[in-house]
C-alpha cells in the first residue's frame, strides 16, 4: 500500500471500502502525502516551536501554539497546526511575525462573527478562545 | 503546483468568496449566513508561496485546486465538497 502510494497507482476509486462520506477526508490525506512527496515543493523543517507570544498589546496567549515550518517555493512557511493558520516570509521570524499577525486577525474576526461560525471555524474559535485572552 | 495572485482572485471570485482588505486580502464563504471556510493571500500579483495552506484552509485538495483554477469547478461543485466533508448541512 505505502510502495503503492510512493508510486502513485492508487487512484481515488481503489480506495478500500471507504465509507462514501469519509473518501473526500481519505482523498484529501492521500493528496497531502503526495504533496510531500512529488506533487509540491512543500519541505517540512525538522524544527517545531511552541508560540506564546502575538506580539499584539491587545492579546496574551496564555497556552502556546504549535508551530510547525516548511519551505515553500523558496519561502518559510510557519503553521499552526491545530488552527490551519500560517504565515510566510524570506526567513524564520519573517515568517512568525505574519503568523503572530494571522492568529490576531483571526482571533478579532472569528469573535466577532461568533454567532455566524461554521462547524471548522467553530472549532478554530474555541481553540483560539483556550489560549488567548482579551488584556 | 503553485497558484498565482490572479488565479486565487478568480478562484475566491468564481466560488463568491467575500474579501476584506487587511494589509492581506481575507477572504471568506458564506453559505446560508455561515462562514465555513476561509482562507488569505499576501499582497502582490506574484506566485503565493503558500498554496498548500490556502488549499487546506479552502478544504479542497490538489486536484480540486486545480480544476477550480482550469474553471471546470464551481461554487455548485465547491459546495458539494463542503458538505462530503460535514461541513455544510
Amino acid at each position: 500500500m505505502v510502495q503503492g502510494i510512493i508510486q502513485g497507482t492508487i487512484k481515488k476509486d481503489e480506495l478500500p471500502g471507504a465509507p462514501l462520506e469519509d473518501k473526500a477526508d481519505i482523498q484529501h490525506l492521500i493528496d497531502d502525502l503526495f504533496g510531500e512527496i512529488s506533487k509540491t515543493t512543500r519541505t517540512k523543517i525538522q524544527k517545531d516551536i511552541l508560540l506564546g507570544s502575538l506580539r499584539d498589546g491587545r492579546l496574551r496567549v496564555i497556552f502556546p501554539f504549535q508551530v510547525k515550518f516548511y519551505i515553500e517555493e523558496g519561502k518559510i512557511v510557519a503553521e499552526a497546526v491545530e488552527i490551519n493558520e500560517f504565515g510566510f516570509g524570506n526567513n524564520w521570524s519573517e515568517a512568525l511575525a505574519d503568523l503572530q499577525r494571522a492568529i490576531a486577525e483571526l482571533f478579532i474576526t472569528l469573535e466577532k462573527e461568533k454567532k455566524r461560525l461554521g462547524v471548522d471555524l467553530k472549532r478554530v474559535q474555541k481553540i483560539l478562545q483556550e489560549k488567548i485572552v482579551k488584556r | 503546483m503553485t497558484i498565482k495572485a490572479h488565479e486565487f482572485d478568480r478562484v475566491i471570485s468564481k466560488f463568491e468568496f467575500k474579501t476584506r482588505d487587511s494589509g492581506d486580502l481575507l477572504a471568506w464563504f458564506e453559505y446560508r449566513g455561515k462562514i465555513i471556510t476561509r482562507t488569505r493571500r499576501s499582497k502582490g500579483s506574484g506566485e503565493l508561496p503558500m498554496q498548500h495552506s490556502i488549499r487546506q484552509q479552502m478544504k479542497l485538495n490538489e486536484n480540486q485546486l486545480k480544476d477550480a483554477i482550469k474553471c471546470t469547478l464551481g461554487k455548485k461543485e465547491y459546495i458539494e465538497i463542503l458538505r462530503q466533508k460535514g461541513l455544510i448541512k
